[in-house]
């Protein structure tokens, strides 16, 4: 199990990475310029990405989305909350890393060639892992207590502290902390063993585990004398009245082994344990970035007062995007007043999809980055940057904008094309009914009339995929494409759309 | 006593198949080298049609199939024991063993004694003598016995080491462990499964053994009696079972692999005539392979025309064609079924390949090992074998590689063997021997048809249609990229 703030239910074990969609969201977050924001509203480099990761993967439900809103909501109301759990998982994220290196650093100088080495490497690693175990359990208590100091509300928050109270009160854990507690001494030597072995029908020992574990005296004088005195006279204690073989000293080399094979299983799996318990908290300092740049997202618009809401979320098939004063994040983070941005009102509901047109400069490309925008940071569990919004859910969000010419190496109009081409068929390849493409200019690279015709069967074929579009184009289309379900949309010199 | 075999009805023909054989015909992607061990040992053809029989019957046959598949992991039992026996370093230990491979023995011969009086004459004769041994009074209760003491033998298995500075003494004691408790608190947090098994293997070394003895006394002195009682009973033959009964388990799973696959499957028919007649032959090693269309193609050599050049375009099957051949006169040889619409085969003495090998040649060049491996061939088959040469002489100048093959020729055509043999040479036409090519459709962009049929004289290669067969050429290009997507 993980717990997880950005997920309710999702498993958040699916790594980012996996996504199917990755590349094209790589496009998508690149089209619509969020990279360029989420970097200048992040703290760090590593919180931006984080964040970039998340709104690349953006979220298909709405109980999901607002588990998210309202952690996000409680830590825009106990910033305090949000500092102190970032510097505990600080710690916890290098936890495990540190743990590893240490257990690296037991090998610096190679692997033992005895088997006194081999048993003394092995309780190193040991002694390491009961330290490691010991550690994660303990930061059930200190997260428990940072998040009781708030008066929380959302289920993310509320959530992991009774979590943490929970594990507080388990009796399994208390127990892999009194076993790793043994572990504490400086060497192997401070110890008597008690080693159950198995041996199978051919008498090879086939598993050695380890029974007992007792320190012996401390290290004192007194304490080394009757450890020494133990070496030499054999007087070991008398165990119990469980009858005994004395196998002598001849062995040496043998109980070494046997006794490194139990300290080894033990390690094995003390090892999976804590690594498992720590997996419980795994990434969760990752998370805490991303509400971080969620916070210091709302921060900024606050201060500029510029409007922002959560928006009601619809169902996909509400097939709706209804945005009251919507504007561009850019526009405000390029030092722009939010009394000089211009806000649109933008209805698009029910329809196949949306033809954008109007004179350059005109508030096209600002448009359709707002509205991908919106649709990404709604379902991120972000606040949009408008007055007032109604959202349905996409299932994808794919962007073609012809401005982005990075990948292409041929600079002749011949090689642009075909570039786009290729973007566009791969873009076809990927999409899911519910998906939204968001096409700027595209095919402006050939001739208009080739392009439009090219445009338009492709245009034709979205819908019948179950797929929404948002076209703007200078390319004569509007008149090819007579479909009643189609949205015509154009931009005056004033930045204000008109519906034709 | 001897135990009756599984293969043969008497004995072995004497002749046996290079385990290379198998290899080069990818045969050891289905067969397990056990297998290929019991393969390579051929029969009188005698019993190939009752090696047929007992498959049959245990393809249709679940509890005995059951039963066999059973007996076959006792019968690995049965060899790790022995194998420890072997190394056994004192007499506590043998004995020790010793109780453990005789019960283990009783076991395989109680289980087998349940099989069905049915499947044929080796099954049949294999049940019956199991039967008779559970029938022997004396056999039963050395056979009890044996058990008896392996459950004491078990009791002795776990014991505790306790070890204080270099001091160390051996004791039973069986409380939990800190593991034990570990992994009951991983389940009791729903933790992931943990699998703290090493791979240890570390042998008691005589002292402990006796210690071990000195802890159970009672017990490793009754084992004792009953090794200084029964020390020649365990019968050494015993062990060719473990060859015997995977080689019956995985031709089974090949079958039923191939049955799943919807593939034919059939019974050859042994003939005296010289003669391999295969209809819709396949290779089964395609099976390997996701999303291969498998082409059928037919077989025909006669005591008239026992050699074939094959001929014809890289990628167009003469391999796979060479290794169905191969497989099918291999299984027929073993008693199984061949990938094949219908077989009549002639029981070759051996089977021969000679296939293109990669290691480094550091003390003869590679020519002079193709002749060296060549050399060895014919002075092996004997007149009666099936020879499958995969472009010999391919790795010397060609007019070399053709005086080479025209000379192989003349010692192979008329000797008795059958002999296909794949080559890209041209000029062999003197040979005077029929050729066979692999189809390409000339109207269809040269597109492989994997059909092989006869042609008159070797055809040349194309060495341009590997790139249409990787769609690199404009057209496949141009198809992959239509942009048609739009028209869903």
């Amino acid at each position: 199990m993980r717990f997880s703030l950005l997920y309710r239910n999702d498993e958040p074990e699916r790594e980012f990475t996996v996504s199917p969609l990755r590349s094209a969201m790589e496009e998508t977050i690149y089209d619509l310029s969020i990279d360029k924001a989420v970097l200048e509203l992040s703290a760090t480099g590593e919180a931006a990405a984080y964040s970039l990761e998340v709104l690349k993967n953006p979220l298909t439900s709405v109980e999901e989305i607002e588990y998210r809103q309202a952690v996000l909501m409680d830590f825009v109301a106990f910033p305090k909350l949000l500092e102190e759990l970032q510097e505990i998982f600080r710690n916890y994220d290098t936890l495990q890393s540190d743990w590893r290196e240490m257990q690296a650093g037991i090998y610096t100088y190679g692997v033992p060639q005895t088997a006194g080495g081999i048993l003394d490497a092995t309780y190193e690693s040991l002694k390491l892992t009961a330290a490691f175990a010991r550690r994660t359990v303990s930061y059930f208590r200190s997260v428990y207590e940072t998040v009781g100091r708030y008066e929380v509300s959302s289920d993310g928050l509320k959530g992991i502290r009774s979590y943490c109270r929970e594990m507080m009160e388990n009796r399994s854990l208390d127990e892999i902390t009194e076993i790793s507690e043994i572990f504490e001494k400086e060497t192997v030597e401070s110890y008597r063993f008690k080693v159950r072995t198995e041996t199978d029908d051919t008498l090879r020992i086939t598993a050695a585990s380890l029974q007992e574990a007792i320190e012996l005296e401390d290290s004192s004088i007194g304490g080394k004398v009757k450890r020494l005195a133990a070496k030499l006279t054999k007087t070991a204690p008398p165990a119990d009245e469980t009858p005994e073989v004395d196998m002598g000293e001849f062995h040496l080399e043998t109980a070494k082994t046997i006794l490194n094979e139990a300290l080894s299983e033990l390690f094995t799996v003390l090892s999976s344990i804590a690594g498992n318990i720590y997996e419980f908290f795994r990434g969760l300092g990752g998370e805490l970035g991303f509400y971080d740049t969620g916070v210091r997202y709302v921060r900024r618009l606050q201060q500029e007062g510029a409007p922002m809401c959560l928006p009601r979320l619809l169902p996909r098939e509400a097939d709706c995007f209804r945005t009251w004063g919507l504007y561009d994040l850019h526009l405000l983070l390029e030092g722009m007043t939010i009394g000089q941005i211009v806000r649109n009102d933008v209805t698009i509901v029910g329809c196949d999809g949306t033809l954008i047109r109007g004179a350059n400069s005109t508030g096209k490309t600002c448009t359709i980055r707002s509205i991908g925008a919106a649709i990404l940071f709604a379902q991120a569990g972000l606040p949009v940057c408008a007055e007032r919004a109604e959202i349905s859910l996409r299932e994808a969000l794919f962007c073609q904008f012809s401005s982005a010419e990075k990948d292409f190496e041929a600079t002749d109009a011949a090689g642009r094309f075909e570039g786009e081409v290729k973007e566009v068929a791969a873009i076809l390849r990927q999409i899911t009914p519910w998906s939204l493409i968001l096409f700027n200019e595209t095919f402006q690279t050939t001739s208009y009339a080739e392009g439009a015709e090219g445009m338009a069967s492709i245009l034709a074929a979205l819908p019948r995929a179950g797929c929404r579009y948002i076209f703007v184009t200078h390319m004569p289309i509007f008149d090819r494409i007579t479909d009643p379900r189609v949205l015509k949309l154009e931009f005056g010199r004033d930045y204000r759309i008109t519906q034709l | 006593m001897s135990y009756p075999s599984l293969l043969f009805s008497d004995r072995p023909s004497g002749q046996r198949i290079s385990p290379q054989v198998f290899e080069d015909v990818k045969l050891t992607a289905f067969f397990s080298e056990e297998s290929v061990d019991a393969m390579r040992v051929l029969s009188l053809p005698a019993d190939i049609p009752i090696r047929q029989e007992l498959l049959r019957f245990l393809s249709g046959n679940d509890s005995a199939r059951s039963t066999l598949s059973e007996l076959s992991g006792i019968a690995a039992e049965i060899q790790r024991l022995w194998g420890a026996l072997q190394e056994v370093k004192c007499e506590n230990e043998r004995h020790y063993v010793y109780v453990g491979l005789l019960a283990a023995v009783g076991d395989f011969a109680h289980l087998a004694a349940s099989l069905p009086d049915a499947g044929g004459a080796l099954l049949r004769r294999f049940g019956a003598y199991f039967r008779s041994l559970s029938c022997d009074e004396a056999w039963s209760a050395l056979s009890r016995e044996a058990a008896e003491l392996r459950e004491r033998a078990r009791e002795a298995q776990h014991e505790t080491f306790r070890m204080s500075g270099d001091n160390l003494w051996m004791r039973p004691d069986y409380r939990e462990t800190y593991t034990d408790r570990l992994l009951r608190c991983a389940g009791e947090l729903e933790l992931p499964p943990i699998n703290p098994k090493r791979e240890l293997n570390l042998r008691l070394d005589p002292r402990m053994v006796n210690a071990l003895a000195r802890l159970h006394p009672d017990s490793f002195l009754a084992f004792r009696d009953f090794y200084s009682r029964n020390g020649n009973s365990f019968d050494e033959s015993i062990l060719s079972y473990r060859f015997e009964l995977e080689y019956y388990l995985e031709a089974l799973r090949l079958m039923a692999r191939i049955t799943a696959a919807g593939l034919p499957l059939t019974w050859p028919q042994l003939t005296k005539e010289r003669c391999i007649d295969i209809r819709g032959l396949y290779d089964i090693s395609l099976l390997l392979k996701d999303g291969v269309t498998i082409v059928p193609n037919d077989a025909l050599f006669t005591e008239q025309e026992p050699f074939f050049f094959l001929t014809g375009a890289n990628g167009g099957g003469k391999t796979t064609f060479l290794r169905a051949l191969g497989n099918a006169v291999l299984l027929t040889l073993a008693g199984c079924p061949v990938c094949a619409e219908s077989a009549v085969v002639f029981p070759v003495s051996n089977v021969f390949t000679h296939f293109p090998q990669d290691e480094r040649f550091e003390t003869e060049g590679r020519y002079a090992d193709e002749q060296r491996r060549v050399g060895e061939i014919l002075a092996a088959h004997g007149g009666s074998s099936l020879i499958l040469l995969n472009e010999t002489y391919s790795t010397t100048n060609e007019e070399l590689a053709v005086s080479s093959t025209l000379a192989l020729t003349e010692k192979l055509k008329d000797s008795g063997s059958f002999t296909l043999y794949i080559t890209h040479q041209h000029g062999l036409e003197e040979a005077k021997v029929p050729f066979l090519s692999v189809i390409v459709d000339q109207d269809d962009e040269n597109r492989r048809t994997y059909r092989i049929a006869r042609k008159k004289e070797a055809e040349s290669s194309f060495a341009a249609d590997i790139l249409r067969l990787y769609g690199l050429d404009g057209e496949s290009l141009l198809r992959r990229f239509p942009g048609k997507e739009a028209d869903r």
